[in-house]
């Protein structure tokens, strides 16, 4: 289509006037609310029930299909990332064998900077067990998470995630000038899979599609005690990249704002205290810290795995007047502080 | 799961019977009460198409804000008073029509790439007011069958300094 520019005396004046015509008609009273009246159809009630009918049918198949037992729960899931600041996407494709793993089912997603692109590959079988990595010259351990290892070469630019049985992520940069400066091994610690369905949603209008992938799975939200539930939820575009968030409830009140990123490994010694409710605070710990007391009192700690870094955030619900100071202490296995949270019942924060 | 089912049939049943006709849909480009200043300046304008009967695309800049026009049909009006971390961007569909226009307080921010559905993109420079201070504003219209889906921000190296969604829909 061809865009001519106007720069006549005519459209001036006709925007001007447009623009004046409603700076003329706007009002700031408080918009009226909608009218909820019923109305009569139009659509004769015979094909009503005939599209009903017809949705029931759809409904059955889909909990017929439902209720089928799935035989991995990691099946078709895709490793993404948050993209890191000044990358920009270039593609997304189906894996294959001259991308020079070895042999393998996978997707790979491309980003650029400069001459330098990073990979975000995923593999179906592990490329080390595939003899897809035999070219290369060792790889180093550099995680350990259960029996979920990394491995890096030792210029750092190739990291070979385990993330489960079927499910390997592979972050390669290929940098010609080499003045590229990505920490892979950091990264990878930072993947997190999304699932068959949620990936076909991020890979739509050009990987512009907005995902937020955890509320209706409730194999995402962490039941605890005391009316303690934890929502994981995947949230990001396959263009700006993935980020976990999480909120801590309790008997259906939340916390915010939401706590965004993914838990690493080893995290350093953590004690936050957010409160969610009339007196109830939800308080989250990570890191080298065994045990917590408020006001001396020991309290018991849930702990939640993130399902992709493997890291543990553990929680515990206390009720204390808001308004009063308290302190939360983090001791380690050998009875230390390692770490204090303040409340101040002043000013509702801790500082 | 059929007690369920049942349910959910004569939920149907009911709502089809007696709700409304129609869903509501949202227009991209709604009449929204806003506070506008005649002082408006326009800051863009063009007709999209050739014939003196195709519509015209038009970007107004206020002292504080920036509304977009497809003939007689206005946007939520726009804060131009942004932070140099915040970018904003709205637009959608509007009839035969696919419009997006962003500002940004980021001064890194030299160039816009407009991605379209088929995954061509065209880059534009940014729109420069006749003002002393002008916010940072980038724009492109184009025809709905092919529709705008994102705009990546770039810098003067031609990296990416924020990629946002286009959201035909909202």
């Amino acid at each position: 289509m061809t865009v001519d520019p106007l720069d006549g005396i005519a459209l001036e004046d006709r925007l001007r006037a447009t623009y004046r015509a409603v700076a003329n008609g706007t009002t700031v009273t408080p918009r009226a609310l909608p009218d909820r009246r019923a109305r009569p159809s139009r659509v004769p009630r015979p094909a009503l029930a005939l599209a009903a009918v017809v949705v029931l049918v759809g409904l059955g198949v889909v909990v017929g299909r439902r209720e089928q037992p799935a035989a991995n729960r990691d099946e078709g899931r895709v490793a993404v990332l948050q993209v890191p600041l000044g990358w920009r996407f270039l593609e997304e494709r189906p894996y294959v064998t001259t991308d020079g793993l070895g042999r393998n089912d996978g997707v790979v997603i491309r980003y650029g900077r400069g001459d330098a692109t990073l990979e975000v590959i995923t593999l179906r079988r592990s490329p080390l067990e595939t003899g897809g990595l035999e070219a290369l010259d060792g790889l180093d351990e550099i995680i350990s998470v259960d029996a979920r290892p990394a491995f890096a070469t030792g210029d750092g630019n190739l990291v070979v995630r385990v993330m489960s049985d079927d499910l390997v992520a592979v972050l390669r940069l290929v940098d010609p000038t080499d003045q590229v400066d990505l920490d892979l091994a950091t990264m990878s610690e930072l993947t997190v899979t999304l699932s068959e369905r949620a990936w076909e949603r991020a890979t739509r209008r050009q990987g512009f599609a907005v995902v937020r992938e955890g509320h209706p799975d409730p194999a995402q939200v962490v039941r605890l005690a005391d009316g303690l539930e934890v929502e994981r939820t995947v949230t990001g575009t396959l263009r700006s990249g993935f980020i976990v968030c999480r909120q801590a409830k309790v008997d259906g009140v939340g916390s915010t704002p939401f706590v965004c990123g993914t838990p690493p490994v080893d995290a350093p010694p953590d004690v936050v205290v957010d409160q969610v409710g009339d007196g109830v605070f939800v308080v989250r710990v990570q890191g080298d810290v065994a045990t917590v007391e408020i006001d001396g009192v020991e309290r018991s700690l849930d702990g939640v795995t993130d399902p992709d870094s493997g890291g543990i955030t553990r929680y515990s619900v206390v009720t204390i007047d808001p308004l009063r100071n308290f302190s939360a202490v983090g001791l380690d296995a050998d009875g230390a502080v390692v770490f204090t949270a303040n409340w101040s019942g002043a000013t509702g924060v801790t500082p | 799961m059929k007690a369920i089912a049942t349910i959910v049939l004569v939920g149907l049943l009911v709502a089809c019977a007696s709700g409304p006709d129609a869903a509501t849909r949202r227009d991209p480009f709604p009449r929204e009460q806003a506070s506008l200043d005649e002082t408006i300046l326009n800051i863009s304008s063009e007709r999209l198409g050739t014939s003196s009967d195709d519509p015209i695309w038009a970007l107004g800049l206020g002292d504080d804000t920036l509304i977009a026009a497809i003939d007689d049909r206005w946007s939520d009006p726009m804060s131009t008073l942004l932070d140099e971390n915040t970018t904003v961007v709205d637009g959608g569909i509007h009839e035969e029509i696919s419009a997006a226009w962003l500002v940004t307080g980021n001064r890194d921010a030299v160039t816009a790439r407009f991605v379209l559905l088929d995954g061509s993109s065209i880059v534009r420079d940014p729109i420069i007011a006749d003002v002393a201070d002008p916010p940072i504003v980038f724009a492109y219209a184009t025809a709905a069958t092919n529709e705008i889906v994102g705009v990546e921000l770039l810098d003067a190296d031609g990296d990416l300094v924020v990629a946002l969604s286009v959201d035909g829909d909202a």
